[in-house]
Formats: C-alpha cells, sequence, structure tokens
C-alpha cells in the first residue's frame, strides 16, 4: 500500500552501544549538530536539549529548533527511540543494537495533519518520482 | 516550499485511483476515455479524479494534436519536483547531522609513528 505522505529515512552506524549513543545524541548535541542555514544559524550559538525542546541559543537569542514528543532511551532489552516535531513535520531517531554498536536511524514523514504510513511503500514515491523525472525530462 | 503546495499535491495523491491516473500519464498523455477504460471507472467517477488532480496542477489538458476536437491530459511534473525537493533536502540535512553524529562517537586512529 502506497503512503500517504512521503517519508526521508538516513542511517548510521556508531560503534557504542545504544544507551550510550541515544546519551550522546541528547547530551552532546552542542558538540556535533552542525551549524546549517535553517538550524543553527544564531552566530555563537548553542545547541541544547531540555525535556521538551531543542533549541539553539546565544547571550541574547533563544531559538527552539524542534519539540520533543516522546522519549525512549534504549535499555538491555529494547532499542530506544527520540521523537521530535521539526518544521512540522514528525521525526523518529531510533537507536537499535547492532553487533557493530549502534544503528541509528532517522525517519522524516511530511507532516502537517497528513495521516501516518506504512514504510514499505516509501518506494512508491521513489519510484514514482524516478520514473515522473524520466519522463518529463524525455 | 509552502505547506499548502505540498499538502494539496500529496492529498491527491492519498487516493489510490488517482494515483493510478498519474501512473497511466506516465507513459505519455492520454484521453479522459482512455484512462477511464483503463481503470474500470466511469466517466463522472474519473472526472471528479481529474478535478482533483487538475487542482493540485498535477495534470493539465491540451488539443490532441491528431484530433483537433479532442483534448489529452498531460501529467505535469512541477507540483512533485516539490516533493523531491523536500526529500532532497531533508535527506541532506540528516544524511550530515548523521556523519557527523558518527565522527563524534568514532575514536579517531592513532597517528602513525
Amino acid at each position: 500500500m502506497p503512503p500517504d505522505a512521503p517519508e526521508v529515512w538516513v542511517t548510521t552506524l556508531v560503534p557504542v552501544a545504544p544507551a550510550r549513543a541515544f546519551a550522546a545524541f541528547v547530551d552532546d548535541v552542542d558538540l556535533w549538530w552542525r551549524p546549517g542555514v535553517r538550524y543553527r544559524r544564531l552566530p555563537d550559538a548553542r545547541v541544547r536539549f531540555t525535556d521538551r525542546l531543542l533549541l539553539e541559543e546565544n547571550a541574547h537569542t533563544t531559538r527552539v529548533i524542534a519539540q520533543v514528543t516522546r522519549r525512549e532511551p534504549p535499555t538491555a532489552t529494547s532499542p530506544g527511540a527520540l521523537h521530535l516535531t521539526l518544521d512540522g513535520d514528525p521525526v523518529r531517531i531510533d537507536f537499535a543494537a547492532d553487533p557493530a554498536g549502534t544503528r541509528v536511524t532517522v525517519v522524516q514523514r511530511a507532516g502537517r495533519g497528513l495521516t501516518a504510513f506504512q514504510s514499505p511503500a516509501a518506494l512508491f514515491w521513489a519510484d514514482l518520482l524516478g520514473s515522473l523525472e524520466r519522463a518529463t525530462r524525455a | 516550499m509552502p505547506a499548502t503546495a505540498l499538502d494539496r499535491t500529496l492529498a491527491a495523491l492519498a487516493e489510490p485511483t488517482r494515483r493510478a491516473v498519474v501512473d497511466l500519464l506516465r507513459d505519455g498523455p492520454a484521453r479522459a476515455s482512455h484512462l477511464a477504460a483503463a481503470l474500470n471507472t466511469s466517466r463522472p467517477a474519473l472526472s471528479r479524479h481529474l478535478r482533483v488532480l487538475r487542482g493540485a496542477d498535477l495534470i493539465e489538458d491540451q488539443p490532441d494534436p491528431h484530433d483537433g476536437r479532442a483534448r489529452l491530459i498531460h501529467l505535469r511534473s512541477a507540483p512533485l519536483d516539490d516533493v523531491a525537493d523536500w526529500l532532497t533536502e531533508v535527506r541532506t540535512f540528516w544524511t550530515e547531522q548523521l556523519d557527523a553524529f558518527a565522527a563524534h562517537l568514532t575514536p579517531e586512529p592513532p597517528d602513525a609513528p
């Protein structure tokens, strides 16, 4: 079944256990979060998570980057997840154990009221867009 | 990208028959009668779907060059270009962030002697 909204999946592997990866993602965010045009654009900005928000702030200004909607730290027996709302899009960051450490996967879905969708059908969008591009540029 | 344009595109494509219309038009422009037959749907029902797709700027009608009385329905790529742009932008953003996160947690190899 095709999705009601497109999703983007991005994944990486880090060489630490899930609990350490989750803690580093949240507690060390200022050390790894890259500056950009849309987020962390304030001069000399520091980035940090609070219980409910991801903020960038400097001596003069505080900006909300994202809302934290749910925290599920990994345990010894279950994967973890961090749920955000970023620009109105729901974002889920999964932390799953892997033989090499932890697989961290970000899933951002086009949001703003669109209904949830089933992941395998993401291929529908990729296929549709790819074919459309070929068809319209032929 | 304006949220309303994206929402309109996705809402139009959320319906299976309309996705099937888009799928058929990927092969080239077609008459409404051909689409109705291919989808085994009535002309009035198809017209309702085509109206939604036109409203989202996903299709447009043009004269059939081989028959001046007939109209051909063409696929328009611009609304889906917006979706493609969104996918690219978000993918690039998170790829860069996760690369930085992985680098943060990956120890640097010791300097060679």
